[in-house]
């Protein structure tokens, strides 16, 4: 049984819609809700969703850039809150982040050494000789040149950028990366070339990774284990063969079938979904997040949330229907 | 020229900058028949976009300028037309769908109205019965409650339903061609499933012919007939969706085709191209790929290779094809 | 339709040029600073010598004008070139003052209420508000009335009222900064709100710094100049260029030259200071267009 480097338990975070005029003040949004996962020590797990499913705000909650409205993120097996300042900078060098633009990811004014060397300098709190061969190092690692250290942000390509946020997260040898869409903002020749790095590396490094993406197949090609949320809510989870070959949920069918190829002509299986899309949910236990667009879809879906029941080892699905 | 449709021939568009002449689209030629779907298929910076901004005539002026070519619709040479007469081309013959909904369309402006704006303009209809045309409109695109959701402003609808909305707009003239640009790119993929097959299902009702602009090569053969792969300005590969996607025949198309991961097997590693595009300021005489492939020898750089026949229609830019002259 | 190649070269030039610096402007921006500096060792007269014998000569290209004094006496005959000259150190003096001043202050405060959100934010920005909210004019003629006329005195009311824009500017600024991947990035590394401020905020809000403070110059120029019109700016008898042209008024149609060359010394000045400024804005931030 490999180590538990962060795992959640009953995360839920809110956030209070401000709509309209100065004072019309909306119910609390659920943007993650009752979550409990687990990155264990050299494992890839994928968290796939769409625009509001929470995925962005489960990964800031894991990095510790939002605190929880209720629930525990632990770090090694202690809750967040009860570490001291040495473990919190424990906690820094351990877990690093890729976040999806590598515009906004690269503060424009510092040289490319400076950004890769920040998390060596402020969280290990080295200097000099260490710190410029070590970006070096890292900037090879992740196919630059040495050279690139002296360069600023604009002088290099989406591609290029990317390849510097991988190195910078690299830079202070974490056990963990978030990577939060990390190849979505790429062209695609690019993110092949992403996408076998950030395999390479994890390999080489046995680091874990938690792959955040609205992309299945990109899932599928760096995680071993997936979950699937919807509205705040994982809805599925489980070995990534498993879930991709196999899936339980309906909402996982309706995204797998969207992401296989198809022809001009061929019948799609949209059609027993209906075309409403996702609509916030304001209350947390009021029936199924899915179910206003489920094709099998009963009584019960409407009145009770369904719980997370494991129906073949490690894999779990919330669903009333299956 | 008079066949029916469009046709593209050596469209050559320039973008004048500070850093140089920027050949963003140099010499591109292709048709599309009444009724039939061409995908046009690049990355950014492949001039794409730039390409039917340039045969709308809607290039970023002054950098943008159209340098050569001819673009057809239906016997006539647009590029010939004045600004008034183009002015009763677009929106009318010629409607372009955008990648995002939410700029697409006017944050203080109910969307009925926007819906009905194309045919106000053109057609004069007023009062009543453009109501009527309006409500008629947003129901094709399957816009629930459609009397009442005229009144609704745009921020009150979900990203895909705005983009619905968009293409109500756009197709409110009737027209022959639907420039669509990325119409997906920015919805989800449920959703963006969805939004094609209703294009589809529009295109065979209303019979307009399209040019579906993506970077995701493989969206293409799920709506188009046709598709036109462009890299650094260039038209390197078009044919039938069929023979293209069957039998790629340049380098540059057969990578792109094997660079993304897939959902139905598991892959050991991607094959990726390496290196980047080059500078559309700094371009040399040979084939614009030849950098970054694998098939490359002396020839490549030197000079840019012939359009090639190979069947039916399929055509190639490529020296694994044509002779060296 | 076909564009040859020469008209081709033609349109790359013509974009090439439009991003140059605009000589003029900034020629005469220099001979201005040369001036301020050194225009007690270069005026050709004292600004200050009065000399009744030579009062009201016009500029010497006039019937009745004299080489030695260039641009004309004034009543009490004063060289009108020397009093012009000395009185860029008023105009652009003061406003350079200011916008030191008042920008430190600004900025200063802008970053604070816009890291620190919250109560800390509120409080600042409804200063802002209400500094934005005083009348410029009234303000000085009351600091007038209560304190001695003096420079600093200018100096002061001006960077009260030019502080506020930009406070209100650079929180906007950090606002959007603070939600930048990079500053979350910093904080996943571990980094301190202070050198997240410093290392992070700071260096990314200078350019929009840089471009309004150019372009405010003008605004202060103008400010100075009225005040000085009104008789409560830089008191006499130092010639500040707003009080020049107050006193001219009453002779403009026998000595015109009195208003009209410092009138065109403070138009020169503000649009070459916009001119300059609109080229830094378009060369750092194009963003900024609206500014």
């Amino acid at each position: 049984m490999s180590r538990a480097l962060i795992s959640t338990e009953r995360l839920t975070k809110t956030f209070t819609r401000h709509g309209g005029f100065v004072f019309s003040r909306q119910p609390s949004v659920y943007a993650v809700s009752d979550i409990n996962i687990q990155l264990s020590e050299g494992e890839t797990l994928g968290i796939v969703g769409e625009s509001g499913s929470g995925k962005t705000t489960l990964a800031r909650l894991l990095l510790q850039l939002e605190k929880p409205t209720s629930g525990i993120v632990r770090f090694r097996g202690r809750a967040f809150g009860e570490l001291n300042g040495r473990e919190v900078r424990e906690f820094r060098n351990t877990v690093q982040a890729v976040f999806q633009d590598p515009y906004s990811s690269l503060s424009p004014r510092m040289r490319i050494g400076e950004i890769v060397a920040e998390p060596l300098v402020v969280a290990r709190g080295l200097r000099g000789q260490i710190v410029q061969r070590r970006v070096g190092q890292v900037l090879e690692q992740v196919g630059l040149k040495v050279s690139t250290a002296e360069l600023y942000p604009h002088e290099l390509s989406g591609g290029q950028r990317q390849r510097v946020a991988i190195a910078r997260a690299l830079a202070a040898a974490p056990k963990a990366i978030v990577l939060d869409e990390p190849v979505s903002s790429l062209d695609v020749s690019i993110r092949a070339q992403v996408l076998n790095l950030l395999r390479q590396l994890q390999r080489d490094e046995q680091l874990a990774y938690l792959f955040i993406s609205h992309d299945l197949s990109s899932v599928r090609y760096l995680c071993q284990r997936i979950a699937v949320m919807y509205l705040g809510r994982a809805i599925e989870e489980g070995p990534a063969d498993a879930v991709l070959s196999g899936p339980l949920h309906p909402y996982t069918q309706l995204l797998r079938a969207a992401a296989l190829p198809r022809w001009k002509g061929q019948p799609g299986v949209q059609h027993s979904y209906r075309a409403a899309e996702a609509t916030l949910p304001s209350k947390a236990n009021d029936g199924c997040n899915f179910a206003p667009r489920c094709p099998q879809f009963n009584a019960t879906c409407l009145r009770s949330a369904p719980l997370r029941r494991e129906t073949r080892p490690g894999h779990f699905v919330a669903c009333h229907e299956c | 020229m008079n066949s029916r449709g469009l046709v593209v021939r050596n469209l050559t568009a320039h973008l004048f900058t500070k850093r140089g002449c920027a050949r963003a689209v140099d010499g591109i030629s292709f048709a599309i028949p009444p009724r039939k779907t061409l995908g046009l298929v690049g990355e950014s910076g492949s001039g794409k976009s730039m390409a039917c901004m340039a045969l709308m005539r809607l290039l970023p002026k002054p950098a943008g300028q159209i340098v050569d070519g001819e673009v057809w619709l239906d016997g006539v040479d647009l590029l010939k037309l004045s600004e008034r007469e183009m002015q009763e081309i677009r929106g009318r013959r010629i409607a372009m769908i955008l990648q995002d909904p939410t700029s697409s369309l006017n944050p203080v402006l109910k969307i009925g109205y926007q819906v009905g704006e194309p045919v106000r303009q053109h057609e004069n209809v007023r009062g009543g019965p453009l109501r009527t045309r309006v409500v008629e409109l947003m129901r094709q695109v399957q816009i629930a409650a459609p009397e009442d959701r005229i009144n609704a402003y745009p921020h009150q609808l979900s990203g895909g339903m705005r983009q619905r909305v968009v293409g109500a707009a756009a197709l409110a003239c009737k027209p022959q061609l639907l420039i669509a640009d990325e119409p997906t790119t920015s919805l989800d993929v449920t959703v963006q499933m969805h939004y094609l097959s209703l294009l589809q299902e529009l295109q065979q009702q209303q019979q307009f012919g399209m040019l579906f602009i993506t970077h995701d090569i493989h969206l293409v053969p799920s709506i188009c007939d046709a598709v036109a792969v462009m890299y650094a300005g260039r038209i390197v590969e078009q044919g039938e969706v069929d023979a293209v996607f069957k039998r790629p025949a340049h380098p540059y198309t057969r990578a792109l085709l094997r660079a993304a991961p897939r959902l139905d097997e598991a892959m050991e590693s991607l094959e990726s191209i390496p290196g980047e595009l080059p500078s559309l300021t700094e371009l040399g005489p040979g084939c614009r790929f030849a950098a970054r492939c694998s098939k490359a020898s002396q020839v490549c750089s030197d000079a840019y290779p012939p359009d090639t026949g190979l069947e039916h229609d399929h055509r190639v830019n490529c020296w694994l094809y044509g002779q060296p002259a | 339709m076909k564009i040859a190649i020469d008209e081709q070269n033609r349109l790359v030039a013509s974009a090439r040029r439009s991003g140059r610096l605009p000589v003029i402007p900034v020629a005469i921006l220099v001979l201005l600073l040369i001036d301020v500096i050194f225009a007690g060792v270069i005026a050709p007269h004292s600004p200050y010598a009065t000399d009744l014998s030579k009062r009201l000569i016009p500029p010497a290209w006039l019937p009745g004008g004299d080489v030695s004094y260039l641009l004309g006496t004034d009543l009490v005959g004063r060289d009108l070139l020397s009093r012009l000259m000395t009185g860029a150190r008023a105009s652009l003096g003061v406003a350079l003052a200011t916008i030191f001043v008042g920008g430190t202050v600004g900025i200063v405060l802008g970053m604070v209420a816009g890291y620190a959100g919250g109560r800390t934010d509120s409080v600042i920005m409804r200063l802002v508000d209400g500094s934005l909210s005083i009348p410029v004019i009234l303000l000085a003629l009351v600091l007038v009335s209560v304190r001695e006329p003096s420079a600093w005195n200018v100096i002061l009311v001006l960077s009260l009222v030019i502080w506020a824009r930009f406070a209100r500017l650079v929180r906007g600024e950090v606002l959007s900064l603070r939600e930048r991947a990079f500053v979350a990035l910093a904080q996943v590394a571990g980094s301190s709100s202070a050198r997240i401020i410093a290392r992070h905020i700071f260096p990314n809000i200078l350019n929009t710094v840089i471009v309004v403070g150019t372009l405010q110059v003008g605004w202060v120029v103008l400010l100075e100049a009225s005040l000085s019109f009104l008789g409560v700016g830089v008191p006499p008898p130092i010639p500040a260029w707003g009080s020049m042209v107050a006193d001219g008024r009453a002779h403009m149609l026998s000595a015109w030259w009195l208003s009209l060359f410092p009138g065109i010394a403070i138009l020169l000045l503000v649009l070459s200071l916009n001119f300059l400024g609109d080229w830094i804005r378009d060369r750092l931030d194009p963003r900024l267009r609206q500014v």
